[in-house]
């Protein structure tokens, strides 16, 4: 069927042409069904028509051949008006000329009038008989059985229209629809035999793609180069205080330490931009193994204690868990983790009554782990769907890369992340499940 | 010597007590598709028969013959089977074949069996009687009976001497009566009006009973079989409450027809003239029938119609004949009825005149002998 339809026409064409083409077969199909039909039940009609003459003129010859026998008392006109009503039949002649050459019978049509011929037996000369019936006409098929076989043909335009359609959907909409997706992930050409204007909203989505990624790039690269100069901006200038006291040997100790200790604050943050950066714009990669999840919170609650101190809010890590034993990533799950509390403490920066609370807390649940992180802060500020996409950072210093590479982590693992508001502190409420099992997902 | 003589006497006589096969074929239109005749009359004749044998069985035997009968039953609507059947029963050497009754019917059966003797129970037109000395009827003849149906009509029931008929056309014997009544009529001074033919058992009488009215006739001549006679008068009386009937012999009788269990014939009268009386004075005319009135034989079965009787009359005769002509085969016994002609079958009742009333038929009185 691919071959026969042309490629690359618009979804007018396609749209006319899934209902012209099971039109056509139905037409052509109940004109085919009708004729054969017909002519069938024309031909069995003839038949028993031919069948009825038979058995007529047999009666009829025989009774016109005893009226005959009798010579001239016998009266075989008035035999044969008497069997014109007995047997139903449209002429009764006689004839003194042989109509068959040789055969017991035969018939003859003329003028909508099939005529059987036979020899009157018994006669000592040869007369011969002929018997009338109206001929099968098409009006007389015209029947219960005829309308019926004519709706057969609707039927199977239903049935060859519904197939037909569905190709044609399923080929020239719904694929291509479909393949839409796979291009905006560059995956997927536009195919020739897609619809123009499914062709053109590709390259038009590719193009616009195209342009977003460039954007996306863009802005991101902004984004890295501002925080990666507001960041090296103070251990520059360390390094230009040590130079100015170079003569100095104390003061020039004093302010080594100094650079040292910005280095250590400032060193770290850079990295973490940096490989945010990079794993947002790749696959994570994890290495499972097996473990409980309270090294990970621990791990968590250090790495967050000084900030949380520096925000003034109050940092809960609980492990309800009971050493639950299951195959994770050690390393990302906290890092993903740490990346979901560290925007909690941020965001509690902004609670509007009552105590700054940020809580970790992990439980164990059927088959899978869950880690709670909820805050005091606001609440969520956009949509959870527009969440995870880059450039969506609320903070000033950020490439809205964190929160997709904390998913990324938490894919990998084939569990999820969901999102409400906590109920006990009225922020945001993130939600981690991970599966416990074997995650079977390193890469 | 004693013993030579003794086993000649013996042969002789076995040899003599040996009996001379006589095939006789009995042919009626009776098959289930006869819309005139009935399973019952079907069981008269063959009733008929047998009882003809038991009683002409030892004259039979004593005269050095023994009967071979056959009974032949075809559909009265295919008259050229009746020829055809003939055909067969002479090939299969019958000595006699007895029937059937209709006229038409008749002669189709002696063109098939042309060499054969036949003899018709009540076949009555005038071509039987030309058929030859060797096929002969019972019945007296249509002009016989016309004659006396017409002598009794001048007295009955012509007021204006005019009349109308209404004929079977497909009906050999009807139309014969009809030719024959209309010339008696004639030399009696009554002038047939009108003659309207019909065809088949319920022809469409509208057009004719209308016509009938309008020319007030003083009778009608039915000369019809039984189904159609009955349609007629039921007809006719509807428009001409008086009208008179005059039939031929073939109204049926108080047990078989169709003008006698008619019910809406209330009101009508007629008369019809046959061939034969009733059967028990049609019996005591002749010694077989003398014979049956005497037999206290319980399988003995008196015949219940006209046709019955003639068959018992006709066996009468030809045993009769066998044993006045002794002949030892078929040729021998077909001379002899040539020889005889006429006499050889002939009818001892003359022509009998019945009465018709509300439908009722019933014997008045016979005419001639």
């Amino acid at each position: 069927m691919k071959l026969l339809i042309p490629q690359g026409k618009s979804l007018k064409y396609y749209g006319l042409l899934s209902w012209v083409v099971p039109g056509v077969i139905a037409i052509v199909a109940c004109g085919l069904i009708f004729v054969g039909f017909t002519s069938y039940s024309l031909h069995a009609e003839q038949k028993r028509i031919e069948t009825l003459l038979i058995e007529k003129s047999t009666l009829a010859a025989r009774r016109v051949s005893a009226e005959l026998l009798l010579g001239d008392r016998g009266n075989p006109n008035a035999i044969i008006r008497l069997l014109l009503g007995e047997l139903n039949v449209s002429g009764i002649q006689l004839d003194s000329e042989p109509i068959c050459a040789g055969a017991e019978y035969c018939f003859t049509n003329r003028e909508n009038i099939i005529s059987i011929h036979r020899k009157i037996p018994a006669l000592p000369e040869a007369t011969y008989l002929s018997v009338d019936l109206p001929a099968p006409a098409w009006s007389n098929l015209f029947s219960i059985g005829t309308l019926v076989w004519a709706t057969l043909p609707i039927v199977l335009m239903f049935l060859v229209g519904v197939f037909f359609q569905r190709y044609i959907l399923r080929r020239y909409f719904l694929q291509p629809v479909q393949a839409l997706i796979e291009t905006s992930k560059g995956d997927r050409d536009a195919r020739d035999y897609w619809p123009e204007e499914i062709q053109n909203i590709s390259k038009q989505l590719a193009s616009s793609f195209q342009v977003r990624d460039q954007e996306v790039f863009a802005q991101i690269a902004r984004g890295v180069i501002h925080d990666l100069r507001t960041l090296i901006h103070a251990p520059l200038a360390s390094v230009d205080l040590v130079d100015e006291v170079e003569n100095n040997p104390e003061k020039r100790l004093r302010r080594l330490e100094s650079l040292k200790t910005i280095c250590a604050q400032q060193l770290p943050k850079m990295r973490e931009i940096i490989d945010h950066t990079l794993d947002g714009s790749r696959d994570v990669s994890i290495r499972a193994s097996g473990g409980n999840i309270s090294n990970t919170l621990i791990g968590v609650s250090k790495t967050l204690e000084s900030l949380a101190k520096q925000s003034n809010a109050e940092l809960i890590v609980s492990d309800a868990t009971r050493d639950f034993v299951f195959a994770h990533d050690a390393v990302q799950v906290e890092r993903a983790i740490t990346n979901l509390a560290k925007n909690a403490i941020e965001a509690s920066q902004e609670t509007l009554s009552g105590k700054r609370v940020v809580r970790v807390r992990a439980e164990a649940a059927e088959q899978s782990i869950k880690i709670h992180i909820e805050d005091s802060g606001p609440g969520l500020k956009i949509a959870p769907s527009r969440l995870f996409r880059p450039l969506k950072s609320t903070k000033p210093h950020g490439s809205g890369l964190g929160l997709i590479v904390t998913r990324k982590i938490i894919e990998a693992h084939g569990g999820t992340i969901d999102f409400s508001r906590s109920a006990d502190f009225g922020g945001a409420h993130f939600t981690v499940n991970l599966p416990a099992k074997d995650a079977g997902g390193a890469t | 010597m004693k013993q030579y003589l003794t086993f000649a006497v013996f042969f002789s006589v076995t040899a003599n007590a040996a009996t001379i096969p006589v095939k006789i074929h009995f042919f009626e239109a009776l098959a289930p598709k006869d819309t005139t005749s009935s399973e019952r009359f079907q069981k008269e004749y063959d009733g008929a028969i047998s009882t003809a044998k038991i009683l002409v069985g030892p004259r039979l035997k004593k005269c050095g013959y023994q009967l071979e009968t056959s009974t032949v039953f075809y559909n009265a609507s295919d008259a050229l089977e009746a020829m055809e059947r003939g055909k067969a029963s002479a090939n299969q050497n019958a000595w006699l074949i007895v029937g059937p009754r209709r006229s038409n019917h008749y002669v189709l059966l002696v063109k098939g069996a042309e060499n054969t003797p036949t003899v018709s129970t009540m076949a009555s037109s005038k071509e039987v009687f030309e058929l030859g000395s060797t096929h002969n009827t019972m019945a007296p003849s249509n002009a016989q009976m016309a004659r006396v149906a017409a002598t009794e009509a001048k007295k009955r029931a012509a007021k204006n001497k005019t009349f109308v008929s209404l004929v079977s056309e497909d009906c050999v014997a009807c139309v014969d009566f009809a030719e024959s009544f209309a010339a008696e009529a004639q030399k009696l001074g009554i002038k047939n009006t009108k003659t309207f033919k019909v065809a088949g058992e319920t022809p469409n009488l509208s057009d004719i009973v209308l016509d009938i009215k309008n020319l007030k006739p003083s009778f009608v001549l039915l000369p019809n079989y039984s189904k159609v006679t009955a349609q007629a008068i039921a007809a006719i009386h509807k428009s001409v409450p008086d009208a008179f009937y005059v039939g031929g012999d073939g109204w049926g009788d108080s047990r078989f027809g169709f003008v006698q269990n008619a019910a809406d014939l209330d009101g009508t009268h007629g008369f019809t003239v046959r061939g034969f009386p009733t059967t028990e004075e049609g019996l005591k005319a002749f010694p077989l029938g003398k014979d049956l009135l005497k037999s206290k034989d319980a399988s003995v079965q008196q015949p219940g119609s006209a046709s019955a009787l003639s068959l018992l009359k006709i066996l009468d005769s030809t045993v009769s004949l066998l044993c006045e002509s002794k002949p030892k085969n078929k040729d021998e016994f077909t001379k002899a009825i040539s020889k005889k002609g006429r006499s050889a079958f002939k009818s001892p009742w003359g022509v009998s005149i019945y009465e018709m009333k509300s439908g009722d038929i019933s014997f008045g009185r016979s005419v001639s002998k």
